[in-house]
């Protein structure tokens, strides 16, 4: 583990100095800008070399670790540390507490939360597992519909899990987007004509939006989508070359497709602000480099799809999937947009059904800063700045194109956390107004950093019972004696939470009998003694009856049954 | 804010008003989130300047941030553990 944590540091600081001296040939100038493309560039890197080191059986703790270490000599040779920006930040003291504050929190969420959200468990993350078990990008990569779906993210995510094979620090990829989300709200407020104090306070409002900020420590990627989206229209305000924001929205496609919804609202911001003077940069070469290889990175995921399935979104569009429960909609509809934007306007915005969470079930998670503060401050910041009635203007386009493109489900707005950030910008200047606005705002942000703290399905009982664990072992996964010590189960259902079977080491082969029949669970099982099954759909529960009065499993409780032999 | 961004503010303000009054019951009509905003900005666009300005502003935010907080804190304290 010591080893792994050694390649960990190393491969990271190597990320680092390398995306620094990348920026030293594509910088804007503009510190708060330049902040930004390091992030972005670094996780550009990142998703690189996870992506040659899954096409290449490199995914291995030695062999991406070395590669990183490697770089790191040879980057500290030509001396890359002295390219590192070291900018003092221009900030309130009290404001920066609070900052310090969140980022000690989000260090302790990453420590001791443990994957537990069953979207992520059941389709996001079961390819992670498949990944570093085989060290390599792998074909098998669950039961759940949507596994084939662009996986920009959880490149970030493997990048934390592979050198010390172990997930112990896997939220902290969602930590690094979240990151970006605040890099890109300061520097969206600089452009904006905000003082850098009030920038840091626009930004601080938007990381602690609470969908956008649970999200970040849920392993899901809407977090990442909605900060890349952010960064792009940050580029574009400020009139970054077109091959930087091709790289932000390169990052973005890969990521999630859900991004791509958001363009035309950044394609009408570069129009409305064709005037403004653009930035320069050093290099003519680097920011194409940096282009193609955000496309590279954002389009392989299609590409792959298309070699494989012959549909690049595969399975949207194919027979038989928009019957499927979990579909998502293909191409626009009145009617969902309609539904969106009434149910957002008249009772989502309110957060009022449950505790917030990363899926903010019939809820928007905007929080209070938003609602109470956000929204109203927009009103006097628009009338008050052109330059804030584009931004604003293009916000709101993309926020529609989005409504009209999602499925009217009660999940759907987790797809619109970028749009939030447009409030928290103007709450600065309304805050200026007077002391009485200042105190609500204040307020408004202390509630925000409560609803954070824990999302919902994760309450103060199941996060004491993880707190409580050895960090080596902590795992959502409660499993009965009977099933501990199997070295290979198969899972099935496609709902079920697949991922917590490898366990946080990956120590466990999972295998995903993909029948309808019980006759075939004994091959397909593949020689697992054990298998975890929680059904979902009613042709699920009839397998798992009809199997059970065939005997063909037996029940261990927790979900486990054991596999017998006829 | 020139003349055309003010007719169309008040336009859009004015028909969302007329459009909340219509459609929510007027039981509800002191706690919408939309009805308010949309008031709001009218009333911007008309007294922006004004001392009592501000004192609206930090009203309807302290007014909505009331209205988010008791909506939100029994779920949240329940999610803590210190709910009931």
């Amino acid at each position: 583990m010591i080893a792994g944590a050694l390649l960990l540091l190393a491969a990271n600081a190597a990320s680092v100095l390398g995306a620094s001296a990348i920026l030293e040939r594509v910088k804007t100038g503009r510190a708060s800008l330049d902040v930004l493309l390091l992030l972005l560039i670094r996780l550009l890197l990142i998703s690189l070399a996870v992506l040659a080191a899954g096409l290449t059986h490199g995914l291995t703790p030695w062999r991406l670790g070395l590669a990183g270490a490697c770089a790191l000599v040879v980057l500290l040779a030509l001396r890359a540390h002295r390219t590192v920006p070291r900018t003092r930040p221009d900030v309130h003291p009290w404001l920066l507490a609070a900052t310090l504050l969140v980022a000690a929190r989000l260090v302790l969420q990453v420590w001791f939360f443990s994957p537990h959200l069953g979207d992520a468990l059941a389709y996001h993350l079961p390819k992670i597992g498949e990944w570093i078990r085989a060290g390599a990008f792998t074909r098998e990569m669950g039961l759940h519909a949507h596994v084939t779906f662009p996986a920009g993210f959880e490149l970030v995510e493997a990048w934390w899990v592979v050198f010390l094979r172990h997930d112990a620090l896997i939220e902290a990829a969602g930590a690094e987007f979240l990151a970006v989300a605040f890099a890109a709200v300061h520097a969206l407020g600089r452009t904006m004509g905000l003082e850098p104090r009030q920038a840091w306070l626009a930004a601080l409002a938007y990381a602690l939006t609470p969908g956008l900020h649970l999200s970040a420590t849920s392993c899901l990627n809407d977090t990442a989508a909605a900060a890349l989206v952010v960064a792009t229209a940050a580029l574009i305000a400020a009139r970054a070359p077109l091959p930087l924001v091709l790289m932000a929205v390169g990052l973005g496609i890969g990521v999630k497709a859900t991004t791509g919804y958001a363009l035309p609202g950044l394609v009408l911001l570069a129009f409305l602000v064709r005037g403004e003077p653009g930035s320069r940069v050093a290099s003519r070469g680097w920011p194409g480099v940096l282009a193609t290889g955000g496309l590279a990175a954002g389009l392989f995921w299609y590409a792959r799809n298309l070699l494989w399935y012959g549909n690049p979104v595969y399975p949207v569009g194919e027979p038989g999937y928009a019957q499927d429960p979990v579909a998502v909609q293909m191409g626009p509809r009145w009617a969902s947009g309609a539904a969106n934007a009434l149910d957002l306007l008249q009772y989502r915005v309110y957060d009022l059904q449950t505790a917030l969470g990363a899926n903010v079930d019939d809820m928007a998670g905007w929080g209070p800063a938003a609602f109470a503060c956000g929204v109203a401050a927009l009103v006097p910041a628009a009338m008050r700045s052109a330059a804030f009635r584009r931004l604003a203007g293009a916000f709101v386009v993309s926020l529609a194109s989005c409504l009209f493109l999602i499925i009217h489900d009660p999940w759907c707005l987790k797809y619109v956390f970028f749009f939030p950030a447009i409030a928290a910008l103007a709450l600065p200047s309304a805050a200026r107004e007077s002391r009485s606005i200042g105190v609500i705002v204040g307020a408004a942000i202390a509630f925000s950093f409560v609803v954070t703290i824990l999302p919902y399905d994760l309450p103060f009982p199941a996060f004491r019972d993880l707190y409580r664990q050895g960090w080596r072992e902590r795992s959502a996964l409660q499993e009965p004696d009977a099933a501990k010590g199997e070295q290979s189960v198969a899972c099935l259902g496609r709902m079920g939470r697949a991922y917590l079977l490898y366990r946080p080491d990956f120590s466990r082969r999972v295998t995903y009998p993909r029948i309808d029949r019980p006759e075939g669970m004994t091959e397909e099982a593949a020689g697992a003694r054990v298998a975890y099954f929680n059904p979902h759909s009613a042709g699920e529960h009839e397998l798992l009856a009809e199997c059970l009065r065939q005997r063909r499993l037996e029940p261990l409780g927790e979900s486990f049954y054991r596999i017998r032999r006829p | 804010m020139n003349v055309r961004v003010r007719v169309a503010t008040a336009v859009a303000a004015l028909s969302t008003i007329a459009w909340r009054l219509l459609a929510v019951p007027p039981g509800k009509l002191w706690r919408d989130w939309v009805l308010l905003l949309s008031a709001y900005a009218a009333y911007s666009l008309s007294r922006r300047n004004s001392r009592h300005w501000p004192i609206a502003t930090a009203a309807l935010m302290a007014f909505l941030l009331g209205i988010y907080i008791q909506g939100q804190a029994r779920h949240v304290w329940t999610l803590l553990g210190m709910g009931p």
